[in-house]
């Protein structure tokens, strides 16, 4: 029994009001409630991302229907699916109803809440939450379009050359829980399944790391200075050896009390191996010195999601995380709540993230910007 | 009274070392004493100094291709440079090259003006 068609599953028990739980996290077509909600079907293109996000369609709102068009229960809705919200249809259902079309395999699962509403579109813009760009399922339509008809070939512009196959029964066990879906558990048939990689989701670079550690003796500044290769020291202007190493490129700051501060690696790795090619210069200058107490304090990434930004739409949605004064800076300074991070967001679409402290920190972040960036392209 | 302190840092040039020899020898022939000697080198210090700032301008370009080490401590800056290419092309161009450059805004004796590595 082969659900190829959404049409028939809208019949087999999706009505209306209850998600077909039974399906559990099983099928494309199934977990959509209503049948509008079916758009989401075709748009399975988006790889293992897209297929959590039917994963995540337990609806356990009070009876919260996806109504007409609402693919996006509380759960994200991965998914290449240009989903036209009437943005009251969205928020009817979902108290935290968010659009975090979470791609990659490793965080497919994750849909916070804390992001501000992304699904808070008005009406006019067309919620894009395509991972795989190359399969744009611009639905057309007006909001809470739905496409009963999920043939692919009578979807137009989009190359929903991706059937209506519910995922084969070994992939409802991969969606219970929290698995990242590797991309191979889909059947090729259902989706073009690609990994995140190939997904145009570009992954954020880090640009920068600033260390700090204590190498736990006093240290003689002028003696650093005089006898260490590239050294500055202005006691008149700031109270520390200014040093650097060529490999990491890295600067350090050196202070009397024996602490230091290392900037410029691109890794957490490159940090303390700087961090400690510093402390063996001044060892070998005769201090005593130790390595301990070494803490990243602070990472900053960069990425480019290579499509132009309104800034101005985020801003006004997203006010309560926003701060976009372009007399002041061009750019958008958005403060994440979770993860705690800053994001700088330009109108060409390069992002900088900083205040983290851990990588994972930047990647979630820039995973959940993303698909708010692409709810405002312009 | 103190005579202004300037760079001592000239005495070392080939000038500086002419006039040292010289003082020298007149010391040591009991021509002059050891006090008009070391009013001498003052007076050359001052005069040097006073000179390149104002009389000299002929600037002179270099590239190098690398900088292999740096320093700043007591407002000198010293610096060491590998193969070195002067603009003008007089002389081939260096291996190593150092530089030492002291502050020429504030007149400060620099007895340490000469950073020895």
């Amino acid at each position: 029994f082969r659900m190829n068609s959404p049409a028939s599953h809208l019949g087999s028990g999706l009505g209306g009001d209850t998600p077909s739980h039974h399906h559990g996290l099983g099928g494309p077509n199934s977990i959509l409630g209503g049948g509008p909600s079916s758009v989401l079907n075709s748009h399975l293109s988006g790889g293992p991302g897209s297929v959590m996000g039917m994963g995540l369609m337990s609806n356990h709102g009070p009876g919260s229907v996806l109504g007409p068009g609402s693919i996006l229960g509380p759960s994200s809705i991965l998914g290449p699916s240009s989903l036209n919200m009437g943005g009251s249809q969205m928020m009817s259902n979902s108290g935290s109803g968010l659009l975090h079309s979470q791609q990659g395999p490793s965080s497919v699962q994750q849909y916070s809440s804390g992001a501000g509403g992304a699904s808070e579109r008005g009406p006019a813009s067309n919620l894009n939450l395509n991972i795989n760009p190359g399969s744009v399922m611009n639905m057309g339509g007006g909001p809470g379009s739905v496409f009963h008809d999920l043939n692919p070939g009578s979807v137009g512009p989009s190359n929903l050359a991706v059937p209506m196959t519910p995922l084969a029964g070994d992939m409802l066990d991969r969606y219970h829980g929290t698995q990242a879906l590797s991309h191979s558990a889909i059947p090729t048939h259902a989706l073009p399944s690609t990994p995140a990689s190939a997904l145009d989701i570009p992954s954020p670079t880090l640009q920068n790391i600033v260390s700090t550690v204590n190498l736990g003796v006093q240290l003689d500044l002028k003696k650093i200075a005089l006898h260490a290769r590239n050294a500055e020291y202005n006691p008149k202007r700031f109270a520390a050896v200014i040093m650097r190493i060529r490999e990491p490129r890295t600067t350090a700051l050196i202070f009397s009390s024996g602490k230091m501060v290392c900037t410029g690696a691109k890794s957490e790795e490159a940090s303390r191996l700087a961090a400690r090619k510093y402390a063996r210069i001044v060892q070998k200058l005769g201090f005593p010195a130790k390595f301990t107490e070494f803490k990243v304090q602070n990472m900053v990434g960069s990425c480019d999601v290579r499509f132009p930004i309104q800034l101005e739409g985020l801003c006004i949605t997203h006010g309560q995380f926003s701060t976009y004064e372009p007399e002041l800076f061009p750019g958008l300074i958005y403060r994440m709540v979770k993860p705690r991070v800053v994001l700088l967001i330009f109108v060409s679409g390069k992002v900088v993230i900083t205040g983290a402290k851990f990588k994972k920190e930047i990647d979630d972040a820039f995973s959940q910007i993303y698909p708010i960036l692409k709810g405002f392209k312009k | 009274r103190d005579p202004k302190m300037t760079y001592q840092l000239y005495r070392n040039t080939t000038v500086g070392q002419a006039l040292q020899q010289t003082l020298n020898d007149f010391q040591a022939e009991d021509i002059i004493s050891r006090a008009l000697a070391e009013r001498v080198m003052a007076t050359f210090d001052k005069v040097i100094n006073k000179t390149l700032n104002t009389k000299a301008k002929n600037k002179m370009n270099f590239k190098a291709e690398k900088l292999r080490a740096y320093r700043f401590c007591d407002n000198v800056w010293t610096f060491v440079m590998e193969k070195v290419e002067f603009r003008e092309a007089i002389t081939a161009p260096k291996e190593r090259l150092k530089i030492v450059a002291c502050d020429g805004t504030n007149k400060v004796i620099a007895a340490t003006a000469a950073v020895n590595p």
